[in-house]
């Protein structure tokens, strides 16, 4: 079902100023993986000059079925979500159409060539660097007024595009109906209609591909006597590239952040002319430039499409509509969000992927079956006790590591996943968005933020990279923290409503403390770091029926990911336990870290699991299990470890993440905060209910 | 900063001091050499003379203070003062240090008939200036309350189930401009709002947005009925 060729190239946070560097890089891996593939060899580029090693880049704004198109062309998988924003990195697949070899490429979304977010630079960054023989852009029909200004930008700039109008469903439903042969005529390129979903529409658009040459011709939009004569000038002083010099020189006059690197470039005299004619033309504007560049290519684009779109009325409000107010509303959405978290979370992989699947992975399968044997193999086979203990019993490759990950950590993470597909499938996400902005923002968090942080209760690891779609640093800081300390992961979490299944009271205590934690750290955070408030703003997506093959495939994808991440480091973990159990080292770290553990109340045992957490914190949760059912912890010594261990340090996946997505400094910062901030909380928890004379049940 | 100013220039900048006094400190009445005026360098003796003259004020024990129909012009010029300053702020993105040299100048421009009537419906019958003053009521404030109008303002002041026109987006915030723009939401564009709380949601064209307050108040709509018509 997932083929290899399919890979996810990950984009390492450009933020800095030396542009063009990274942007080659990235986009020199396509052309690379091509060559190794095509006819099962190495072979030779363009060895006769003929051209038949083709790649298509596939552009748009975010949530208007780019993916799903891609899976159409490639029969690959790329992610596929009603989430504005799904795609962080860029997916390549390859198509085979009529005889040529095409590589696919599909991109984050953007909405414009200037770009705002990081995630919109890594696509403009390659469509700067050239290369591609077609670009698809796709845009969501029924909103084909407002999307064409970027087909527009895109055709100024010299591009070979043809325009898809995806999701024709809807604009259909919508009573729209579109004359795409003369839209073709006017604009001077393909135009394609489609439904990606089902795969309508994507033979023609194939047929377009196969047949496709660049006719060279541009549209011109006309901006207006000032701002022409700007250009005009400016597209003199500007160096040759991908796109013509006068879209170059639109991107310069507004101050766009990658041009103005290509400008620092030039000899300083160009330069130096190049940013007073920018700074004239600022002077001469009541506005900010690319206010003047909206209207114009607004105006162009209402030319184009008179007399293009016919509506029909439709009125009846169906029950779609229904749903969605009974989401957006605080009085309903509210309790539906405790019920989404109830069920989904709580019942599905608490109590089923954490209860009865590992009960039987665990409890039975492996206590039972497998682990005697492995334990009984192992003794046969291996004469040295060194060895034998790498493998096997307490701390084994096998025992250990194999059985956390599979037994444990799988089920949990694969029930966390397969909610989280329905529920961002379904478009909910964006609602929930609008229905916490309010109080998300007293943590300095916009609504946006809640992708990452619910993704966060399935894999810190994959939350924290995606924090990258988030808009600013400081939110991107904030968010980076709170996921370091009181957002629990999937395994975690699995793992403490098991341990806490018979225990209300610890269950709740563990609950509120954790999320007065994440409240009051928030807000603290937020007072600290300077900076502006986020801004929140979102397009909502229609809600829309998950498809069972989507989920599915999703899932799946999303575990493998895991899987391929946390299967390595659970096999190192038990190595480096075995190893520092040989040289002793081990027992020191044991022995130092029962001090602050017997400190909050613990029993010097607990020290293992957070030992354990520091290689993954769902490792140290499920040492944990062990312990509590070896039935060695009480009531409160249990709210206090599951407290300290889910503040505690986050897993060495996720810190190594943290280094390269804020920094080095930054991630040794935040670590070394989070460390004895675990402890002094789970100290103080331990105080209070001591003092208060709570025995929590 | 030396600028020639007009006589009856000077005459609105006693009236504008003697009204944010009664304003601020509840004084009815102020010794003339305590009246300062930029680009002046001594005490506003003549302008207080012509003042006088007008009926606007009066003199006594060398205090100056309103008389009723200097108060009634006090107000107005106040007005035309910090209208003129929203102006600039709101729709010229003046920053702030220098929305009040701009708008002293310009205040002046507002005398012409009406103009001030209808610079205050663009700007959607704001409340108070930049530096958070109220802005003394006019007539056209009074119409706005009453009649279903066509006035201007911000997508956050309009009711749930409202329409209007986007007439434009507030430049102040340029981050902000290149968001909204970039999905779309333009001058010209129809906007109905369907909800205020938990946050602003609304439609242009065939999606649906949401965005918080801030976002919404940079928004300046034309206000139309939607059952209008």
């Amino acid at each position: 079902m997932i083929k290899n060729e399919f890979k996810h190239h990950e984009y390492t946070g450009c933020r800095g100023h030396h542009s063009g560097k990274r942007g080659s890089r990235l986009f020199s891996l396509i052309p690379k993986l091509h060559r190794h593939d095509r006819h099962g060899g190495f072979q030779e580029e363009g060895v006769d000059g003929s051209d038949d090693r083709n790649s298509i880049l596939m552009v748009g704004s975010p949530n208007v079925g780019k993916s799903a198109l891609f899976n159409q062309l490639t029969g690959t998988y790329a992610t596929v979500s009603n989430y504005p924003g799904t795609t962080v990195a860029l997916a390549v697949g390859r198509m085979k159409l009529a005889g040529r070899e095409y590589e696919v490429v599909d991109t984050p979304g953007m909405y414009t060539l200037l770009s705002i977010t990081d995630e919109e630079r890594v696509t403009r960054k390659i469509l700067l660097e050239g290369g591609y023989d077609v670009i698809l852009h796709v845009i969501d029909a029924k909103n084909l007024g407002r999307m064409l200004t970027f087909t527009l930008q895109l055709i100024e700039a010299g591009l070979p595009v043809i325009l898809v109008l995806n999701i024709m469903d809807e604009a259909i439903g919508a009573g729209l109906d579109i004359d795409t042969e003369t839209l073709s005529r006017r604009l001077g390129i393909p135009v394609v209609p489609t439904i990606s979903i089902s795969g309508k529409g994507v033979k023609e658009l194939k047929k377009e591909i196969a047949r496709y040459t660049h006719n060279g011709m541009t549209l011109q939009v006309d901006y207006g006597v000032v701002i022409e004569r700007a250009v005009r000038e400016l597209a003199e002083l500007m160096p040759a590239a991908a796109l013509t010099s006068r879209s170059e020189a639109l991107l310069v006059l507004q101050e766009d952040r990658d041009m103005l690197g290509v400008v620092t470039s030039l000899q300083s005299d160009k330069a130096q002319e190049v940013f007073e004619l920018v700074n004239s033309l600022k002077r001469k504007l009541e506005n900010p430039v690319n206010y003047y560049l909206a209207m114009g290519r607004q105006r162009r684009s209402e030319q184009l499409l008179g007399g293009i779109i016919k509506r029909r009325d439709i009125t009846a409000k169906n029950i779609r509509e229904k749903i969605d107010k009974l989401l957006i509303s605080p009085l309903t959405g509210v309790p539906i969000l405790v019920l989404v978290l109830y069920f989904g979370f709580y019942k599905f992989v608490g109590v089923f992927g954490a209860g009865t699947v590992v009960d039987f992975l665990e409890g039975h399968l492996f206590e039972t079956y497998l682990t005697p044997f492995i334990n009984d193999m192992t003794r046969k086979v291996i004469p040295w006790t060194v060895l034998q203990d790498l493998i096997a019993f307490d701390y084994g490759i096998l025992t250990l590591g194999v059985r956390y990950a599979v037994a444990i950590v799988l089920p949990i993470v694969g029930a966390f996943f397969l909610v989280f597909s329905v529920v961002e499938d379904s478009g909910y996400l964006p609602r929930l968005s609008l229905l916490i902005d309010r109080i998300f923002k007293k943590i300095g968090l916009s609504g946006r933020a809640v992708i990452p942080m619910t993704l966060g209760f399935g894999c810190g690891t994959m939350a924290t990279m995606v924090t990258r779609t988030l808009e600013s640093k400081r939110e991107r800081m904030i968010a980076t923290v709170l996921l370091a300390l009181a957002i629990p992961c999937s395994a975690q979490l699995g793992v403490i409503f098991a341990l806490t299944a018979q225990k209300p009271g610890v269950l709740v205590t563990w609950i509120g403390v954790t999320l007065f934690i994440f409240l009051l750290i928030g807000y603290l955070t937020a007072r600290l770091l300077p900076g502006e408030e986020p801004q929140f703003f979102m397009e909502l997506p229609p809600l829309r029926m998950p498809t069972l093959a989507n989920i599915w495939v999703k899932t799946a994808t999303r575990m493998q990911w895991y899987f391929r991440e946390i299967l390595p480091l659970f096999l190192l973990a038990s190595v480096i336990i075995w190893a520092g159990k040989l040289t002793g080292l081990f027992d020191l770290a044991l022995w130092l870290l029962e001090f602050p553990t017997k400190a909050i109340g613990l029993p010097a045992e607990a020290a293992q699991a957070l030992l354990y957490g520091f290689f993954r914190r769902d490792y140290g949760a499920a040492g944990l299990y062990d312990l509590q059912q070896g039935g060695l912890l009480t009531g409160n010594e249990l709210a206090v470890a599951a407290i300290t261990l889910t503040l505690f340090l986050p897993c060495i996946a996720q810190f190594l993440v943290m280094m390269k997505e804020r920094g080095k400094k930054t991630a040794i910062v935040i670590a070394a905060f989070v460390f004895p901030f675990a402890f002094l909380v789970g100290g103080i928890v331990h105080f209070l209910l001591r003092s208060l004379g709570i025995n929590l049940q | 900063m030396e600028i020639t100013r007009h006589s009856e220039e000077i005459q609105d900048e006693v009236l504008e001091v003697l009204w944010t006094s009664l304003e601020e400190g509840g004084r009815e009445s102020i010794p003339v050499d305590e009246i300062l005026i930029i680009g002046l360098s001594g005490p506003p003796a003549e302008a207080v003379e012509n003042l006088k003259k007008r009926g606007l004020v009066q003199v006594e024990d060398n205090e100056v203070h309103l008389t009723d129909t200097g108060f009634e012009e006090a107000r107005m010029t106040i007005r035309r003062h910090r209208l003129s300053e929203r102006l600039f702020a709101d729709i010229f993105d003046i920053v702030e240090d220098e929305v009040e040299n701009v708008a002293c100048r310009f205040e002046h421009m507002l005398i012409k008939p009406n103009l001030e009537g209808k610079i205050c419906e663009l700007l959607g019958h704001p409340k108070t200036c930049p530096h958070d003053r109220p802005i003394p009521i006019g007539e056209c404030c009074h119409k706005a309350d009453t009649a279903v109008d066509q006035a201007v303002v911000p997508m956050s002041r309009l009711r749930p189930g409202e329409a209007g026109i986007i007439a434009y987006i507030h430049s102040g915030d340029s981050e902000k401009l290149k968001k909204l723009m970039a999905m779309g939401i333009l001058p010209g564009e129809e906007v109905d709002l369907e909800r205020r709380f938990p946050s602003f949601v609304f439609n242009v064209g065939y999606s649906r947005y949401a965005v918080d307050e801030g976002m919404a108040s940079a928004i300046f709509v034309r206000r139309q009925d939607i059952a209008g018509e």
